[in-house]
């Protein structure tokens, strides 16, 4: 299992490489926009993963509510996904909003607009930051299902922040992959997309594996003071 | 402008992401310390 864990670290750096030399040097610059363009590279992939992770937690928090009463052992590991996921969300979420703006002021001349993309994106951060600051300030046995209700409520926001450039008119440009007729890629920029796509994604899914299982350890090893506290007042009561 | 927003985007990008590796390594840490100090009863012989 430890090798495992190394040859995905290996194969993860090497994919982040890989796909960084592909957006940086082997991708055509962009006819319009110029060498800015390439933020599109990993812009794009962060906000794949932001909607993947944030969807990872929304199915946990499901599984959560449905089996805290019938199976307590699935229902801590659905919430330790839940929490995995959220995090690696914010995370990436957190990413896009900064890239955004960097993009945005050389290309549009200003850092940020309110137009329903930027504001729905920044909406879905803050709901997710306030399940974090939630899990990490709330005390008591409630704590995990409001964290779950929340992050099932907070989701459907994901479909709103994707669908905001089709609904209505934004500053931020109509979907160029999956748009209409007239939108598309350059076939030789596709390579760049995909390299950075699959780079993304194993680093997220190998460090949002490590959060899940720190979690889980964690759990446990609270049962286990639990157990030891128990075990200490009895001494005392005896 | 153009080319140093592209650089100081990619690495406030690795920036976050490395950040946040590093914040998950001290909550390894943290728990190897939580395990240490509650260690898992003994299983009863079989």
């Amino acid at each position: 299992m430890k090798i495992l864990r190394w040859v995905w670290l290996a194969l993860t750096l090497g994919l982040l490489g890989y796909a960084f030399h592909q957006g940086m040097y082997v991708a055509p610059t962009e006819a319009t926009m110029g060498d800015i363009q390439r933020i599109f590279y990993y812009h794009f992939p962060s906000a794949m993963m932001t909607f993947l992770f944030f969807f990872i937690s929304f199915v946990a928090s499901i599984v959560y509510l449905a089996s805290r009463r019938d199976n307590p052992q699935r229902a801590l590991s659905a919430d330790a996904a839940a929490l995995a996921g959220a995090e690696m969300g914010v995370i990436f979420c957190t990413v896009v909003l900064i890239q955004g703006p960097l993009w945005a002021r050389p290309v549009w001349g200003i850092w940020w607009t309110w137009d329903a993309r930027l504001t729905t994106t920044l909406l879905l951060w803050l709901i997710y930051t306030s399940y974090l600051l939630l899990r990490r300030f709330a005390a008591g046995p409630q704590m995990q299902t409001l964290a779950a209700v929340l992050a099932i409520f907070g989701y459907l926001d994901v479909p709103i922040v994707y669908f905001s450039t089709r609904w209505w008119r934004t500053q931020h440009p109509a979907p160029v992959i999956g748009g209409d007729a007239n939108s598309g890629l350059d076939p030789a920029m596709w390579p760049a997309v995909l390299w950075n796509l699959a780079a993304w994604l194993a680093w997220g899914i190998m460090i949002a594996g490590w959060r899940y299982s720190i979690e889980r350890r964690r759990q446990i090893a609270e049962q286990h003071a639990a157990l030891h506290a128990l075990e200490a007042s009895l001494e005392v009561t005896l | 402008m153009a080319h140093r927003h592209l650089v100081l985007a990619y690495t406030i990008t690795i920036l976050v992401q490395l950040g946040y590796a590093g914040w998950v390594g001290l909550q390894a840490r943290a728990v190897r310390r939580l395990e240490r100090e509650f260690p898992a009863y003994p299983a009863l012989p079989k």
